[in-house]
């Protein structure tokens, strides 16, 4: 086939043209694109390999797990251990009308109440309980259960009475201790 | 019909300033693109006729032109001065010199060969120039130029002597002028026509230039050179228009035209009045200017005797031996092309667009590296960094945890808060006999001598809100006031 020079020209142009096209289409654009998108995936990587040094060089934090499994050890030594929310139930009526015959309190009534789960790890044990006695020692009963050895919450409480000679007051408390929920 | 892609515009304007010349024609598949200004010069009698073309924004501009007379006692030096003078104002430096011989000073001879092959051609046309020349004894530089016809090639030969020659070679290239190209005037004028001219050629034409004295006359058949002589109206005492019609029935009568085909007749110069009338007779007389004016190019300027010189700087344009483009310089006497003269240029502009484009494409780059090598590192520390990320969940889970059972325990101790609070803020004379604490919610019942001053009381504590009276107040028989209230503990934030 012979070409003419100017046919030439025209073929090696679109040749040529072809070529510029594909290498700007499948190679110059796309990286183009990439290199311009890249000072904000820049700015991202950035800030996550500062994010990373600062972790790795942030050894207080092994030891702040240390310090804060430590105390928690020591708060749920205060918690009632029980394999179940009965006999917890049945641990924390025991503990209460041991702390209300101390501070020579009548206790009228004792019920227990549905447990109710706190967060994931937890069972809140509620006892309803009903008491009489002296304003002081009431008071110090509900003292000395809210800052004893056990981890405790009044959820409720009433008191009434009061007018007769002996200052006798009638309490209808809720108390509520918490269990570690069995693995 | 002169094509008017093909014409100037300013054709023959003495200014300086650049005028479009619409030569760049698109589909012709002649060279018609000027990469660099040309210096035309046709020598008229003594003098030497300048015009100086130069490539424009869209086609050609005629830069200027000059007449320099007295060139044959001109010593290289001086012509270069005026040369330079003529050059320099038009910001040209280095043009393509080409020169047009005048038609006196050049045997031409037409012949009709078959087609052969271009070496034949050659060899034939070596032995046509062996047998014309007029004398043994000097020699000839000759060129032709070709038109193919069917079977046969019409070649239009022209010799100049080698002594001439090499003078006018010599006399530029001592000038600092070298001469590219060496062509007869009235070739530059046909072929000036024909490429203007294009499609509209004229099928029979008679090209009359007059340079004062001096005239040449060419005869076409289409783009055909079928005649060419010159002659002098000083030659015999015959009125000019006498001799001008003789010399033309001459050249016609050995052509074979039919009764009744007049040719068109073309006159470039300043042909006088009554020569005109007489060429009447024979056929439609135009000036080559009027033409022009005709087509439309910008006729208000006077080409008047430059034309030729135009003429010349055209027949310069592209290369080949098509369209009467002839070039009597030795091969061994024609300026070498300087391939590489713009190199420096091209290299410096090509290292600016290469600085330019680095500059432009720093700031990308340099962020795909730095992204590289802080992906690497993410990737390389990413082990470590998952562990800590799973103790400091562990931590997080391990506050809320603690949190959680502080809250329980301090949340339990607030009913007996309240109960101190009441206690504390209660006046002497009053009494209760009803506390009820249930979710914040707090209930009181009791006796007061006044118990509406209780409310400001308990209103005024950090640690109740809403505090209001839960029903009327009533007397009883000792003079004390029962009441019965109802707020709320504050949420410590």
């Amino acid at each position: 086939m012979n070409l003419e020079s100017r046919e030439k020209g025209f073929l090696i142009a679109g040749l040529l043209g072809a070529l510029v096209f594909l290498l700007l289409e499948f190679v110059a654009l796309p990286q183009w694109g990439s290199a311009e998108s890249s000072s904000n995936r820049l700015f991202l990587a950035q800030k996550e390999l500062r994010y990373s040094r600062e972790l790795l060089a942030a050894k207080q934090l092994r030891e702040s797990e240390v310090v804060l499994r430590g105390r928690l050890e020591e708060q749920e030594h205060r918690l009632l251990v029980a394999p179940d929310s009965n006999e917890a139930g049945a641990q924390l009526q025991r503990w209460l009308a041991d702390h209300a015959t101390e501070q020579q309190l009548g206790l009228v009534r004792s019920e227990f109440l549905p447990p109710v789960p706190l967060r994931d790890n937890y069972i809140r044990i509620p006892v309803r309980l009903e008491l009489s006695g002296r304003i002081t020692q009431l008071t110090q009963f509900l003292t000395g259960v809210t800052s004893g050895d056990r981890i405790t919450e009044i959820e409720e409480l009433q008191l009434s009475g009061g007018s007769d000679k002996e200052k006798r007051v009638h309490c209808v408390v809720v108390i509520a201790a918490v269990m570690a929920k069995p693995k | 019909m002169l094509n008017k892609r093909f014409l100037l515009k300013a054709f023959g304007t003495w200014s300086r300033k650049l005028r479009p010349w619409k030569l760049r024609s698109s589909g012709s598949s002649e060279h018609w693109n000027l990469r660099g200004p040309i210096l035309g010069v046709e020598i008229r009698g003594s003098s030497l006729f300048l015009a100086c073309i130069h490539p424009g924004l869209v086609g050609v501009g005629l830069a200027g032109t000059h007449v320099i007379p007295n060139f044959s006692e001109l010593k290289p030096g001086e012509l270069q001065e005026k040369l330079r003078n003529f050059l320099k104002p038009l910001n040209v430096d280095d043009p393509v010199v080409v020169l047009g011989l005048p038609r006196s000073e050049v045997i031409v001879r037409l012949v009709s060969l078959p087609l052969l092959a271009p070496k034949s051609v050659e060899e034939a046309l070596t032995l046509q120039v062996e047998m014309f020349k007029p004398t043994d004894t000097e020699r000839f530089c000759w060129d032709a130029s070709f038109l193919p016809h069917e079977t046969q090639l019409s070649a239009s030969l022209a010799l100049a002597p080698q002594q001439r020659v090499e003078r006018l070679v010599n006399l530029f290239a001592e000038a600092g002028y070298p001469m590219t190209c060496l062509t007869v005037s009235q070739f530059s004028l046909v072929h000036l026509y024909l490429r203007g001219a294009q499609k509209h050629i004229s099928p029979r034409l008679v090209l009359l230039d007059s340079k004062g004295s001096d005239l040449e006359l060419a005869v076409l058949e289409g783009e055909k050179l079928v005649a060419s002589r010159a002659f002098s109206l000083l030659d015999r005492n015959l009125p000019a228009e006498q001799l001008v019609t003789s010399e033309l029935q001459q050249a016609l009568s050995t052509l074979r035209w039919q009764e009744g085909e007049k040719p068109a007749i073309l006159l470039s110069g300043a042909v006088p009045e009554r020569v005109e009338q007489a060429l009447g007779t024979f056929g439609t007389v135009e000036h080559f200017e009027a033409r022009l004016r005709r087509e439309g190019m910008g006729t208000e300027f006077h080409l008047g005797e430059f034309l030729g010189a135009i003429a010349v700087a055209v027949a310069g344009i592209g290369r080949g031996r098509r369209n009467y483009q002839v070039n009597l310089v030795p091969r061994e006497l024609r300026p070498s092309r300087r391939r590489w003269q713009r190199l420096p240029t091209y290299a410096l502009v090509g290292a600016n667009a290469v600085l330019l484009l680095a500059v432009g494409l720093r700031a990308p780059v340099q962020n795909l590296v730095l992204l590289h090598q802080y992906q690497k590192e993410i990737a390389h520390l990413k082990p470590q960094t998952d562990e800590m990320k799973g103790v400091l969940e562990k931590d997080k889970n391990l506050r809320q945890t603690l949190i959680l059972v502080q809250e329980f325990e301090h949340r339990g101790r607030q009913p007996l808060e309240a109960l101190a609070e009441v206690a504390k803020q209660l006046p002497e004379d009053a009494s209760l006999n009803l506390f009820t604490w249930r979710k914040n919610q707090i209930e009181l019942a009791g006796a007061a001598k006044s118990a509406s001053s209780l409310l400001s009381l308990l209103q005024a504590s950090q640690q109740f809100e809403d505090v209001k009276f839960n029903g009327a107040l009533t007397g009883d028989s000792s003079g004390m006031e029962r009441f019965r209230l109802e707020m709320r503990t504050k949420e410590k934030r």
